[in-house]
């Protein structure tokens, strides 16, 4: 779809960044602002409305803004989503506390679950129940479906969850309930048989009540979020990044808000990722290093989207891009526990009162304090200047912290940057290493306002010897949502085994859903012509119960012949053995449906000057030597020019860290490579 | 010496890797509810001498005991494990652990030469015997739990050799999910041997096989260092097994614990003789039960393989209750004796590590077995699973609830594949409130679990325990509340035994209460 222009708003624990790329002249503004936790609408309209006026661009010409939002993350990690009452089948209502059974760790031995989203007192038995073939063996009286609505009304939820045994066969039952439900109170609800219709009761019902924890509070947020912006914007869509790596119309998102779990997680890979396609990098570690909290991917050929997820201990059978988060920013605060060991994080200064250095009135030591002590930081220059430093206030919380160590501030300085690295490659080394990869093979590629900073100590904790700085690190996952493209995904239970009508049976239902992905890929501002559609079917032999996710190129017919040989094929490659009395089973069609965003364009480095350094700094290294570094500014930078550590880089939105043994090369797109010396 | 720490690192996650993509190639292929489903099974890798390398974190009663069947498969076959084929076994008496369990081993050769194996077991729902189901609440000898296999080829060339399992297809009730299931578990040794050997071509294979040795020496070391702090030091323990299902009341087993500079021995001396039922424990499964202890309390971050356990001598009198003799019945040793055994060797470090010792946990897997011929469609069918209950409080810890507890980690049947495939409905799975013991940290509660019979003539086997004795408290804590059986039928409760097999007439409801776990520490007294 071609689109003039368009804004990216990325929404992070400390910053929101924007990002508004112009196609026509391929020029890109961006823009920073102190994100507002308490209602994260505040700072995205903010940063809309600032970022037109300072460039003086016309809002009636931005015809899309994309929002990467943490709204429903943070209610995940924070377990500050809505009251939900559960309505399930009598009986069963212990199936959400039960789970599977197991415990994660088979040597754990003390093994604990995440408390169910839904207390006993909650979950309320509906009379009534289905058999396997959908059949009704108790039916859902209307005196019933009263009873339990005024019992789940009585404790005034905000959600209402209702999910009964066998619905994905029959869906009527809950399809009543829910109709009463909406006949009678504003209260958001959803039915399993609409969230996931899947069987398995335990992950069909944990989703279901999962939308109903989220939905009150994301769909409102993005309906707020929308008002505020069409005032703004009045030609402008809003889409939001979802977990799966695609983006939706905001105004669509109810009853799909678990979708949006990752939302603001998944943009980083994507962005970071731009950057090794443009380099032809195979293997890249994505760092995505804010004020509050670390995002990782460890991507090797492309992104990758899981089929589940979890977040804060709550699985999730959503499509999610494969990101780690951790609590590790610049604003990670340090402390010291009963037994005098220092740790950094997860807490969060955040944007206010900020780090002690702000002089917002933060008291507590952050890893930008310490960065400042250390000389890495320029208290004239952080963030372009817009955010002046104190350094006698970050020597002054770091000091509450190294006379409890008995060390100098500056030693304790170097103690906070080391752990808040070890934290970071304990994460990195979980999405490499314990996957069996090699994490010495893999190209770091660090953003965010704080990444860049503590990359090359990273880089040499892990043995990795290249990284590569995105020009724009501080907004590199609000151009990851530029770059994103608009997707829908629509499934439909088929269940059918061989038989001669099948061909008739698949080719209607794949057609069926082709419609209805591309009506609601056009709502969503697609032009049919630009739609691109992927038909997919999961087939299995009679009795297993998992299935082989199948390709089918659409168009033309024998999908039942083309899609067999393809399980067989399939089959054979991943186990070894295909079985030729068995009977095939089709069990879901799936069409993804996309709509590409304009193509990535890479900058222009047009500086062909060589740029001498700015100034001098002193910097102290890890042996805890002082020593004296060349300061640079980013954008003097000539394109090819290269800078042997120790040097500081700076730019508007973060500052690059040149250790000794290092040098610095900025590529003509735009790129700043960093690459160690032969060890 | 470990020559290259980040290589290290790097292969031992890799070979971690290969076992989990093993467990799930084996469940994502596998026909019967309790794999597919229940992922009852469990995957590693062994070194050419069949001393284990790494594992899946599957099923800790399978994991500690397959090394002895690869070892026995490597001395009854040896050179006929030839490259393409692969060897079955479940007998007991040599390297199994009960009928149903069926091991398959897999030799990966390099250039002509047998480097490694890899192996899996799985539970099949049924393997002959007395009862549907294979797991008889009343069985007196091995040959009344189902067929017997010494380790046997019955792959070759890598296809299943149907010639070679004719007697396991006429002993089975449900030959046609048997096939589905081995299917699935050569499966799983196809996808090991190719990951292996990727592994192998990425690191070179002389340097992979010298990690195999290192990773046993360093786990050897890393344990021997955790025992360390505790050298010198001695302690026991005794409790008792309900039942034996053959006239046997409270059968004791009794453990002392040493350790030394070497590590630890473990004696089982005072433990009673063989018995007459089935809670026999192969000594596969005694030994897999006690290595698990020293994991949990000792191995956290200590790669599970054959040298964590190198440091540990076992002291098992032969034909006693813990090392029983041909043809002594087993089937109830593997899933119960098994749990007792971890609580007696906890209970004897709770001595010596108080403040690392959690509660006695509910210490059974009420394993539950279900077979008839099912209306619907007028065949026979064999339903199997277990079921979880309280786990024990630790100091700073409560228990959980509704929880599989130590030597099992199976899930759930979801009840809409168990009605779907089976004639049977669900009519209660709830938290048994109340049941775990009180204490400063509450013992977790046990699960009610209903199930209604819908055919006729359907057999119903139950193996449980602490049905008479409690799931202990520690530090003052309270006991766990005993688990219960019964039958339901025509609004008539009938208790059923600790170990049962009864004929259910349709409509039955089958209710199994499991136990709650133990408490830790003194309740607050107010």
């Amino acid at each position: 779809m071609f689109i003039m222009r368009m804004i990216g708003v990325d929404v992070g624990g400390t910053f929101t960044d924007v990002i508004m790329v112009d196609s026509k002249t391929g020029i890109e503004y961006v823009h920073k602002v102190p994100s507002t936790p308490e209602s994260q609408d505040k700072a995205v309209t903010k940063g809309v409305t600032e970022i037109l006026e300072m460039n003086y661009i016309n809002s009636q010409s931005i015809e899309l803004v994309v929002h990467g939002t943490t709204v429903a993350t943070n209610a995940m990690l924070e377990r500050k989503g809505a009251k939900v009452v559960l309505l399930t089948t009598e009986g069963l209502e212990d199936v959400l506390e039960i789970g599977r059974q197991n415990r994660d760790d088979i040597y754990s031995l003390r093994a604990e679950r995440a408390e169910p989203l839904v207390d006993r007192t909650n979950r309320i038995g509906v009379h009534e129940r289905l058999n396997s073939e959908g059949k009704a063996l108790i039916e859902l009286t209307d005196a019933t479906i009263s009873s339990v609505i005024s019992k789940a009304t009585a404790s005034q939820p905000d959600s209402i969850a209702v999910s009964l045994l066998f619905s994905y066969q029959n869906q009527e039952h809950e399809r009543r309930l829910l109709k009463a439900i909406n006949a009678s109170s504003e209260v958001y609800a959803v039915a399993s048989s609409n969230i996931l219709p899947e069987f398995r009761e335990f992950e069909r019902t944990s989703t279901t009540v999962l939308e109903a924890y989220l939905g009150p509070l994301v769909a409102g947020y993005l309906q707020r979020l929308d008002t505020s912006l069409s005032s703004i914007c009045p030609k402008s869509r809003l889409t939001v990044m979802q977990s799966n790596g695609g983006t939706m119309l905001a105004s669509r998102a109810k009853g799909q808000t678990i979708g949006l779990a990752i939302s603001g997680l998944a943009s980083g890979a994507i962005g970071g990722w731009e950057y090794a396609k443009q380099w032809s990098i195979p293997r890249a570690i994505t760092l995505d290093m804010g004020g509050t909290s670390c995002d990782i991917s460890a991507i090797m050929g492309n992104v990758v989207v899981k089929p589940d997820n979890e977040v804060g201990g709550l699985p999730l059978r959503v499509p999610s891009v494969d990101v780690k988060t951790i609590g590790a920013g610049g604003g990670s605060i340090a402390w010291i526990d009963t037994a005098s060991v220092l740790h950094v994080g997860p807490q969060s200064a955040g944007a206010f009162p900020g780090p002690a250095a702000y002089g917002k009135g933060g008291k507590d030591a952050t890893v930008t304090d310490a960065n400042l002590v250390l000389g890495r930081l320029n208290p004239e220059f952080f963030l372009g200047g817009n955010v002046p430093l104190d350094l006698d206030s970050a020597h002054e919380s770091i000091s509450k912290i190294s006379s409890c160590l008995d060390l100098t501030n500056e030693e304790t300085a170097l103690g906070i940057i080391r752990i808040s690295t070890a934290n970071m490659v304990n994460a990195i080394r979980e999405v490499t290493l314990e996957r069996g990869s090699d994490p010495r093979k893999f190209t770091l590629i660090p953003f965010g306002g704080a990444g860049p900073t503590q990359a090359i100590d990273i880089a040499e904790a892990l043995g990795i010897n290249e990284v590569l700085v995105p020009p724009y690190p501080g907004i590199t996952s609000a151009l990851g949502l530029v770059c994103t493209d608009l997707r829908v995904d629509v499934m439909k239970t088929v269940l059918l085994v061989d038989d001669a009508r099948n061909e008739e049976t698949l080719l209607s239902t794949f057609s069926a859903l082709e419609n209805e992905a591309a009506e609601r890929l056009i709502r969503q501002g697609a032009s049919r012509k630009e739609i691109r559609l992927k038909w997919k079917i999961d087939m299995r032999y009679v009795g297993q119960s998992h299935e082989l996710n199948i390709d089918i190129p659409e168009e033309g017919t024998n999908i039942v012949e083309r899609s067999k040989s393809e399980f067989e094929r399939a089959h054979h490659e991943s186990f070894g053995y295909i079985m030729s009395n068995r009977e095939i089973e089709w069990v879901t069609a799936r069409v993804v449906a996309k709509s590409e965003s304009g193509e990535f364009r890479p900058i222009k480095h047009r500086v062909n000057v060589t740029s001498e350094p700015i100034g001098q700094r002193r910097v102290l290294l890890a042996d805890g030597t002082w020593m004296m570094a060349d300061v640079y500014r980013r954008w003097d930078l000539a394109a090819k020019q290269e800078i042997v550590g120790p040097a500081i880089i700076e730019q508007l939105d973060t500052t690059t860290y040149v250790t000794p043994d290092w040098n610095a090369t900025q590529e003509n797109d735009g790129v700043l490579w960093l690459r160690r010396d032969e060890r | 010496m470990i020559e290259d720490p980040i290589s290290f690192e790097v292969i031992k996650n890799a070979l971690i890797s290969c076992a989990r993509e093993m467990s799930q190639a084996l469940r994502r292929t596998a026909f019967s509810p309790n794999i597919k489903e229940r992922r009852d099974c469990s995957c590693a890798l062994f070194d050419k001498d069949g001393h284990l390398i790494a594992q899946s974190k599957d099923i800790p009663v399978h994991l500690g005991a397959m090394p002895l069947s690869v070892k026995s498969c490597i001395r009854a076959l040896d050179r006929n494990l030839e490259e393409g084929t692969m060897a079955l076994l479940n007998d007991p008496y040599s390297g199994g652990s009960h009928l149903p369990d069926l091991t398959l081993v897999a030799p990966v050769f390099v250039e002509g030469e047998r480097v490694a194996f890899t192996a899996n077991r799985a539970h099949h729902a049924d393997i002959g015997g007395v009862s549907p189901g294979s797991m008889p609440g009343l069985s007196t000898s091995i040959h009344e739990e189902g067929v017997i296999i010494k380790p046997r080829i019955i792959v070759e060339n890598d296809n299943l050799q149907k010639h070679a399992i004719t007697d396991i297809l006429s002993g089975t009730l449900t030959p046609d999910e048997r096939i589905g299931d081995l299917s699935a578990q050569i499966a799983a040794n196809h996808v090991g041997i190719a990951r292996l050997r990727e592994v192998g071509n990425i690191h070179q294979w002389p340097d992979l096989i010298r990690t195999f040795q290192e990773l046993q020496d360093y786990s050897a070391n890393r344990m021997r260092n955790a025992l360390a702090k505790y050298k010198g030091q001695t302690a026991s323990f005794s409790d008792t097994l309900d039942s034996d299902g053959a006239g046997n009341w409270e059968i004791p087993i009794s453990v002392s614990l040493t350790i030394s500079n070497a590590g630890a021995i473990v004696d089982f001396q005072g433990t009673s003789e063989q018995v007459n039922g089935n809670v026999n424990c192969p000594i596969a499964s005694t030994l897999s039960s006690v290595y698990y202890v020293f994991i949990a309390l000792f191995g956290k971050d200590i790669p599970v393989n054959e040298g964590c356990w190198s440091v540990i001598e076992v002291k098992i009198p032969e034909g006693s209750l813990l090392n029983p003799m041909y043809p002594a019945a087993v089937s109830a040793g593997n899933v119960e004796t098994s749990q007792r055994i971890v609580d007696v060797t906890l209970g004897a470090f709770s001595e010596i590590a108080p403040n690392l010792v959690p509660a006695a946990s509910q210490g059974t897997m009420n394993n539950l077995t279900i077979g008839g011929i099912d209306p619907r469609i007028g065949k026979a069918f064999s339903f199997y699973e277990t079921i979880g209950g309280g786990s024990g409080a630790s100091k700073g810890n409560e228990g959980a609830s509704g929880i599989h507890t130590h030597m099992t980690n199976t899930l759930n049947t979801p009840i809409e594949s168990l009605e779907t495939e089976y004639p049977l409905m669900v009519h209660a799975y709830s938290i048994r409130k109340g049941t775990g013991g009180d204490g400063q940290w509450r013992g977790g509660d046990g699960i009610i679990r209903e199930i209604e019979i819908r055919g006729e003539g359907c057999t119903i086997s139950i193996q449980s325990e602490r049905r008479r004795s409690q799931p202990w408290g520690l530090n003052g804590g309270g006991n766990g509340e005993s688990g219960r059986n019964a039958l339901v039928y025509e609004g008539k409760v009938h208790a059923l035994e600790a170990k049962s097999t009864v004929l259910a007439p349709n409509g039955a409801i089958v209710r199994i209460e499991t136990p709650g776990g133990g408490g830790w520490g003194p309740p607050a007294s107010d």
